[in-house]
């Protein structure tokens, strides 16, 4: 009978548990809670009766339960106090929550009344109002207040609140919203209500300067950082046309020139700066732009030389000597007085500024100063020197040694208050390093000084915390030996030694196992690097993914016969074009004398400048054969690309270019704007001889030779006409741009090759380039045809071309077969204006006369091709390219959107030939998976849940099999953990039914409770007498899994569980219940 | 059959088998004594060709250990300190694999097996699992695969160890019954076990031979004189102070053993340096002394004591 | 030859009869089968997200929907990385129990040369090896059933890891050789494993040539030809000359065994 008391005690206890439990859960329920609470006490008091002393084993269970409970009650306690009145503590390095020195200053400024009213759900928001309070205790008379926008509705519509978190900041009459709740924007906001005047600034174009594009040296990052603090930044101002700087501007910027100023324009600017006005230049080394002498009057000199930095403080963010980092600023200039010690600037590829005192009441400064390890470098050889070689070191008396200064500031504070500043690097304030440490400030300083407007000269609220880890490479090989070899060599020497010095190896022994280790490795290393060079490769794949095409496979054959070497440079970051790495590797194996090197343009700064390359994803393919290098660029990169830039190189025929003289044609070296010299470089860099001056009428010399004719402004005599014609007949090819006025003399040969040139000039009324700038006169293209040439340009870059003739194609006529294609066309608002008048500048009004003039839309450029009789080559064809415009080339719009793109691709089609290769890109086929509804089941079920059963449990049975007995055992405790485990659910089940009160689903699970508790006792006690309710409850609880479980796949595990318990109750009933039955051992 | 030749063998610094020689014939059962860590295993290992030898060489059955170990190994059983069990496989399969790699050739591997279990009284057990049987029937199947091939070198290293009495004896048995039938080397430290079951005997005690032969020839050969009882009356410390002044004499102990005599009589071993015969000094020294000497006669020295006498002498030389 | 065929049917029959074999094949399953499902799952996603938008956006630019790049390649990019964990566990016992348990000395003292116990060994743990990678062919079965996958890649990605499964048992039989204690066994076959796994991350910061040395020494580099459906002689070289070489140190460890006490 003692063990009953026991059991019956602890019933009473849980039950009496459990109404306590509910009671906390939902203290409503009052009289199930009682009833619970009254019958625990009832079955402990009972117990007590029946087993007297049970009460004594009682004081030890309570005073360890006691013990917990206080500990529990503790933790509670603590937690809710760190809840209800949390600290926090600003441990970031940058205070990144106290205020900027920028708002502190402008709030200690404040003269009006300013005040903000924050529009915040339901009017709670801590980190704000934190903010607010700090800026409410800088600023005297800045006031906030926090409104609930549901709570106060004609508030919010009066100031047009349409969503939740905004903030208005109010002075007066002007107000400015805000959305993004951040300092830099409440800062800006403020700024802007109490200064309210709008600068204009003005960018110089027409000199190959840079504009405010997104391109990585574009100035979008600057326009945008000008806008916020009310500076609009506009980039057109063509000082040749206009003569003089506009009135309403603040600053004049002269962003990283490349051709020299027209005197018209110094001139401008010089009555500029000596009215009072402000200008910004930023130069570059290597180009001259003609300011020198405007420079010297205001006591400023540029140095002829390029900035050598060997601190090695550039590596830290993955720069190499050519990019010179400035460290120390002026005291005292109001530009970069706030730039602190520590503050870095980067200039890449930047030359000296030096002040050398101009007229008196001139107030100068150098702002910025390299570091001393770095020199002024004269010898600008360097950076146009062949690739390969990279001689530089600091010659003593011809060059500057260091600190270098790199801009200078002068103000004429006795004239008219004009202001100059020179800066020796354009590149620092473009996107690339704007947001690099102090370059951003520097460029915005400079600016605000020139505008007058010194309030705004601060240091800007930090974004967070800017502190890369770099490492320059001593430091990381120093850190990649010691804890990569070093170390856990030193841990294996000591391991080592102290195994041999416990004498179980000799050295001997030791030494003939080592020999032989080694030996055995030498063998591998050897076996390896014989396959690694003399492998083949079997591309499995059924859509040969991997195979490179029969031609290329010809081409590298070739290479390898003619004992060329082929070196590919690809300028991109390693991560981006792994397809194409992937097919250049398949090169590399096809032939050993195939190799490729990618450079990511971020870290090799003088090489991408000695390169000229202009967009990331460029190529430089170089192929070197007895003596001499051939190099061309692709920048599609496919392997059609790759080798017909291969082929090209192989080919190598001497490609010569010819340009005829004599009729006032376009000047190659004319560095100005109307020149030629960017379309000069580029033909170098492919390759071409260049020929200046030919005489038609002298005929032209057999041979590959492109006759080039740019822009005459007479016309062609008849037998210059006829040997340009044999030329072509011979299947020559020829490059005509003619500009629109007077007839050219060619119109006859042309009209052979079925090409019609427009006797008339293209007005184009789209007003698609009014963005930038281009008026009338200026046609603008964004349709091409479909050509090889214009294949690879992307449909919607413009191409410009000012003062353009229409010229047209119709089908080949005359027996000649080949092909005839239209290149460029206009948007149909455009006709063909026979009037010529307004080019000579007599009649201004143009309008469309529907009989004389052609309708749009109109060609303005051609591409023929077509049969050479006397072709010396049997197949060779001739080619002609006509455009209706040879500005387009010049250097002014050389560099603009699509122009410099059609020119190049048009010499190459030129060149080409007939064998170019044509490789399909060969992409995986489209096979795509569709799973539609329980099939994703299917799926889940087989690969996760039967396979791996399946597998585990043949293993089981396979055990059982032999007869281990002791597992019989080990299923009884299973058996106890899952009773003893739905004992505890079912006490859940319990409390929750008491606490929803309802009586049949809390006092069933109880019972519930204790008999699971009963049975789990009773197995563990091997009694058999608890066996057969074992079984049923476990059957019971197959059905109640599926009452009491809400997720139905959960359910099915559960019910899955205690069937399988079912099984094993019987079919290990002989462990639990004997077959003779003997007493059972009383408890 | 055996014959091992002024082998030794160092590990690192360290020598544990020095010099050690001799000769086992065919069919003889040979026991190797020695205490723990004598060497026993190690020359053990050497002769059953897991240990290459430092220096010297042994001939089994005509074949060098060293140069054609790989017949030695086909001719001999080796029974281990710890039976090379594989707890998870059952007998019959354990035995099988043993049999082929013994090299025993398919046909006869049924006929070997059975022979082996029956040998070792262990074929009711053919389809346990070795993992679950007793420590005796361990034994036994570390016993039947040293012979489940037959080999006409049988080696066992400490077979009885860690046994009840009753499964000593049971494997005692066995091994007797394979005399004759395999030239058996015995490792032991257990004396009785030797000198009940072998023919010859070498001693070994760190790491060289310091005894051998017939476990008779042993004990005369060491019989004379050294260890004497008297029996004297008369005050015991002067007896004991008289007794140790005798030239030769080791050390003198009481024979608590004996039965206690009347009076102040008591009885003394009196242990005295090998090839002493001391008896008559005694008698004359006691008699001088004026003390009544009882009785004064030589002990027979049993295998124990030549042991202990061997190991220990070792140890003042 | 025989004695070699005794070796090996013992260790393959004691791998079939304990536990081991058994809750490392089931949980490798579970594992791939768990990354398998999810990995179609999201490609499916992506393919009904595409068939979706593709009714208006007139085909700019086809994304690859390649059931191989997007799933099959991917499957068995992942998969190398679980058998690294699962391997060790498979090998730690091979020689390790031996010493522990004394039966090294049976085997060493039976006429039974070094080598063809190890041969024995290495194969059994092989066979098994491969069986459970045969388990693994019902994801392709179920591709099979539900796309049309190209099964080159499938076939070579599987001889992949058949030679990469002789690399990591190598490995895992020389951890085995080198210690009598199985946990310190299973540590050092992971540890090796993982250090040959990883050392090709450090080559992006060595200099070119050590560059060049690092990423021929990785043993996935060599993996991710066969992945791609290439199968080129100098991988499959790679990996049989490294589990020569493991398993030839391994049988100078063993063979070592002798010298010492």
């Amino acid at each position: 009978m003692k063990a009953y008391s026991t059991l019956l005690s602890l019933a009473g206890a849980a039950i009496f548990l459990a109404g306590g439990l509910a009671y906390l859960l939902n203290p409503g329920e009052m009289w199930l809670v009682l009833v619970n609470v009254v019958l625990g006490l009832a079955a402990i008091v009972v117990a007590g009766l029946l087993n007297p002393d049970l009460f004594r084993q009682y004081s030890l269970w309570l005073n360890a339960v006691w013990g917990g409970i206080t500990v529990l009650a503790i933790i509670v306690m603590v937690n809710f106090l760190a809840d209800r009145y949390p600290q926090r503590l600003d441990a970031t390095a940058g205070k990144l929550h106290s205020l900027s020195e920028l708002t502190v200053e402008s709030l200690q400024r404040l003269e009006t009344e300013v005040q903000a009213l924050a529009f915040i759900e339901n009017g709670e928001h801590e980190d704000l109002e934190s903010l607010l309070k700090q800026y409410a205790v800088h600023g005297s008379n800045f006031s906030f207040e926090l409104v609930d926008p549901d709570r106060d509705p004609e508030r919010t519509n009066e100031y047009g609140i349409r969503s939740y978190n905004t903030l208005v900041v109010e002075s007066g009459s002007s107000q400015q919203k805000v959305t993004e709740l951040t300092e830099k924007q409440i800062t800006n906001a403020l700024l802007k209500v109490v200064r309210n005047r709008r600068e204009v600034v003005y960018m110089t174009v027409g000199h190959g300067e840079k504009g405010v594009g997104s391109q990585e040296l574009g100035y979008s990052r600057f326009k945008e950082r000008l806008e916020e603090i009310d500076y609009v930044l506009e980039d057109s101002l063509f000082l040749a046309r206009e003569g003089r700087v506009p009135e309403d501007c603040a600053v004049v910027i002269i962003a990283g020139p490349q051709s020299p100023f027209l005197e018209p324009e110094v001139e401008a600017l010089r009555a500029y700066l000596s009215q009072g006005g402000s200008v910004l230049v930023l130069l570059d080394p290597l180009y001259e732009i003609g300011l020198g002498q405007l420079f010297r009057e205001w006591g400023i000199v540029a140095g002829d030389d390029f900035v050598i930095d060997t601190s090695g403080l550039g590596s830290l963010m993955g720069l190499d000597f050519t990019t010179p980092v400035a460290v120390s600023y002026d005291k005292e200039h109001l530009i970069v007085r706030k730039h602190r010690r520590g503050v870095m600037s980067f200039f890449e590829l930047a030359r000296s500024v030096h002040l050398v005192g101009g007229k008196e009441g001139y107030l100068g400064a150098e702002l910025v100063m390299t570091s001393d390890e770095s020199w002024g470098e004269t010898d600008l050889t360097v950076l146009q020197a062949n690739p390969g070689k990279q001689t530089v070191k600091l010659d003593e008396g011809v060059d500057r040694p260091g600190p270098v200064p790199l801009a200078a500031a002068v103000h004429d504070s006795a004239g008219a208050g004009g202001r100059l500043v020179v800066f020796g690097d354009s590149d620092f304030a473009s996107n690339r390093y704007f947001d690099l440490q102090g370059n951003g400030d520097l460029a915005l300083n400079a600016l605000s000084w020139l505008a007058e407007d010194e309030e705004l000269i601060s240091i800007r609220p930090r974004e967070p915390g800017f502190n890369p880890i770099a490492l320059t490479e001593r430091q990381s090989a120093w850190i990649f030996w010691l804890s990569v070899i070093a170390y856990p060599l030193g841990v294996a020497l000591v391991g080592f030694f102290v195994v041999s010095r416990k004498g179980r190896w000799s050295l001997r022994e030791l030494a003939t196992v080592g020999l032989g280790i080694v030996l055995s490795l030498g063998v591998v290393v050897l076996v390896n690097y014989i396959s690694e060079s003399y492998h083949s490769r079997f591309d499995m794949t059924e859509d040969q993914l991997y195979t490179l095409s029969s031609d290329t496979r010809d081409l590298l054959s070739r290479v390898d016969d003619e004992g060329k070497y082929v070196s590919v440079k690809t300028f991109m970051a390693e991560t981006d074009g792994m397809r194409f790495q992937d097919t250049m590797d398949e090169y590399k194996s096809t032939t050993r004398r195939f190799d490729y090197e990618v450079i990511d343009p971020q870290k090799a700064a003088l090489v991408v400048k000695q390169y000229g390359i202009r967009e990331r994803g460029t190529s430089i393919v170089e192929v070197t054969g007895d003596g001499e290098v051939q190099s061309e660029r692709f920048t599609e990169q496919t392997e059609e690309a790759l080798s017909n830039a291969i082929q090209r190189s192989l080919k190598a025929v001497e490609r010569r270019i010819a340009f005829t003289g004599g009729h006032g044609e376009g000047e190659l070296t004319q560095v100005d704007g109307e020149g030629f010299s960017i379309l000069n470089g580029r033909l170098k860099e492919m390759n071409f001889e260049i020929e200046e001056g030919l005489r038609l009428a002298t005929g032209v010399k057999p041979g590959a030779l492109v006759v080039a004719v740019v822009a005459p402004s007479e016309p062609f005599s008849p037998d210059e006409e006829a040997a340009l014609r044999a030329h072509m007949e011979r299947g020559g090819e020829a490059l005509l741009l003619l500009d629109p006025g007077q007839p050219t003399g060619l119109e006859a040969l042309l009209r052979d090759y079925s090409v019609e040139l427009g006797q008339d000039f293209v007005v184009d009324l789209s007003g698609i380039g009014q963005l930038l700038g281009a008026d009338v006169s200026v046609p603008v293209v964004i349709q091409y045809g479909d050509h090889t040439i214009t294949e690879k340009i992307a449909s919607g870059t413009m191409g410009f071309f000012p003062f353009s003739r229409s010229v047209s194609v119709d089908d080949l006529g005359g027996g000649m077969n080949g092909e005839a294609k239209a290149l460029l066309i206009t948007h149909p608002s455009s006709w063909g204006e026979v009037d010529l008048s307004p080019l000579t500048g007599e009649g201004d009004k143009v309008e469309y006369d529907p009989e004389s003039d052609r309708p749009g839309p109109l060609t303005l450029a051609v591409a023929v091709k077509a049969d050479a009789d006397s072709a010396a080559v049997e197949g060779d064809m001739a080619r002609l390219v006509v455009f209706g415009d040879s500005d387009f080339a010049n250097n002014q719009y050389f560099g603009q959107q699509a122009n410099g793109e059609l020119l190049v691709s048009s010499l190459r089609w030129l060149v080409e030939g007939e064998d170019k290769l044509s490789i399909p890109a060969r992409i995986p086929r489209f096979s795509p998976i569709n799973l539609v509804g329980n099939q994703g089941d299917w799926v889940l079920w087989i690969s996760v849940f039967i396979l791996p059963l399946v597998v585990a449990m043949s293993g089981f049975v396979i055990m059982l099999r032999r007869g281990y007995e002791t597992y019989s055992a080990g299923f009884v405790s299973w058996l106890i953990y899952s009773f003893l485990g739905l004992t505890f659910f079912f006490f859940a089940q319990a409390v929750v039914g008491l606490s929803e009160g309802s009586f049949w689903q809390g006092e069933g699970f109880l019972l519930l409770t204790l008999i699971s508790a009963a049975v789990a006792y009773g197995l563990f006690r091997r009694d058999h007498r608890v066996w057969p309710i074992a079984v049923g409850l476990a059957v019971a609880n197959v059905g109640l899994g599926f009452v009491a479980i809400p997720n139905e796949t959960l359910q099915l595990a559960y019910a899955g569980l205690f069937a399988a318990n079912a099984c094993i109750l019987i079919w290990i009933k002989r462990e639990i219940v004997p077959t003779k039955v003997h007493a059972p051992a009383a408890g | 059959m055996i014959e091992v030749r002024n082998l030794s063998k160092t590990y690192g610094d360290v020598t544990a088998v020095e010099d050690v020689s001799f000769i086992a014939e065919k069919g003889e059962i040979l026991g190797f004594l020695g205490p723990n860590g004598a060497g026993k295993t190690t020359t053990m290992r050497v002769l059953t060709c897991y240990l290459p030898p430092s220096s010297g060489s042994a001939i089994v059955d005509g074949f060098d250990v060293v140069e054609e170990s790989m017949e030695v190994r086909r001719r001999i059983g080796y029974l281990p300190e710890f039976p090379p069990l594989y707890a998870d496989m059952t007998v019959s399969s354990y035995l099988t694999f043993v049999a082929k790699i013994k090299g025993v050739p398919s046909a006869q591997l049924k006929s070997r097996m059975d022979e082996a279990m029956e040998k070792t009284g262990i074929a009711h057990q053919r389809n346990n699992v070795i993992g679950h049987l007793s420590k005796g029937y361990r034994q036994r199947v570390g016993l039947a695969q040293a012979l489940v091939h037959n080999p006409s070198v049988l080696i066992l290293d400490e077979p009885t160890v860690g046994l009840d009495p009753r499964q000593i004896i049971e494997i005692r048995e066995t091994i007797k019954a394979l005399r004759g039938e395999h030239t058996i080397i015995l490792c032991t430290h257990i004396l009785p076990e030797v000198s009940m079951t072998c023919d010859k005997i070498v001693i070994i005690s760190e790491g060289c031979i310091v005894g051998e032969g017939t476990p008779e020839s042993l004990m005369s050969q060491l019989k004379e004189g050294e260890v004497l009882r008297a029996q004297i009356a008369g005050p015991s410390d002067e007896i004991r102070e008289l007794l140790s002044g005798i030239d030769g004499v080791l050390d003198v102990v009481d024979d608590d053993t004996a039965a206690p005599k009347d009076g102040d009589e008591q009885a003394y071993i009196v242990t005295a340096a090998p090839g002493h015969d001391i008896r008559d000094l005694v008698a004359k020294r006691i008699v001088d002394g004026g003390h009544g000497l009882r009785e004064l006669r030589g002990l027979e020295m049993d295998l124990e004591d030549i042991f202990l006498q061997l190991t220990t002498q070792e140890a003042e030389a | 030859m025989r004695n070699f065929f005794a070796v090996y049917t013992k260790e393959l029959r004691s791998y079939f009869v304990s536990p081991v074999a058994y809750v490392i094949a089931g949980v490798f399953l579970f594992l791939s089968g768990y990354l398998f499902r999810n990995i179609l799952m999201s490609f499916n996603f992506y393919c009904q997200q595409f068939s979706q938008r593709s009714q208006f956006m007139s085909g700019a630019g086809m994304p690859q929907l390649n059931l191989n790049e997007m799933v099959v390649t991917q499957f068995f990019g992942v998969m190398d990385f679980i058998w690294l964990m699962v391997v060790p566990m498979l090998t730690m016992r091979l020689f390790a129990e031996e010493k522990k348990s004394g039966t090294i000395e049976l085997l060493m003292t039976s006429p039974i040369s070094t080598v063809q116990i190890l041969m024995g060994k290495f194969l059994a743990c092989f066979t098994l090896y491969n069986l459970i990678v045969a388990l693994t062919l019902v994801y392709p079965l179920i591709l099979e059933v539900y796309g049309d996958p190209d099964w080159g890649p499938i076939w070579t990605a599987y001889l992949g890891y058949f030679l990469l499964g002789g690399t990591f048992v190598g490995v895992g039989i020389l951890a085995s050789a080198v210690t009598e204690n199985q946990i310190v066994a299973v540590l050092l076959a992971f540890g090796g494993l993982l250090l040959l796994w990883l050392i090709d991350w450090s080559a992006t910061f060595a200099g070119p040539t050590a560059a060049k040395i690092l990423h021929s020494v990785s043993i996935i580099e060599h993996l991710q030809g066969f992945q791609r459906g290439v199968i080129d002689t100098k991988d499959v070289v790679f990996y049989l000359s490294f589990t020569f070489f493991t398993l030839f140190v391994t049988s100078r460890v063993v063979e070592s065994r002798r010298w010492r006490r």
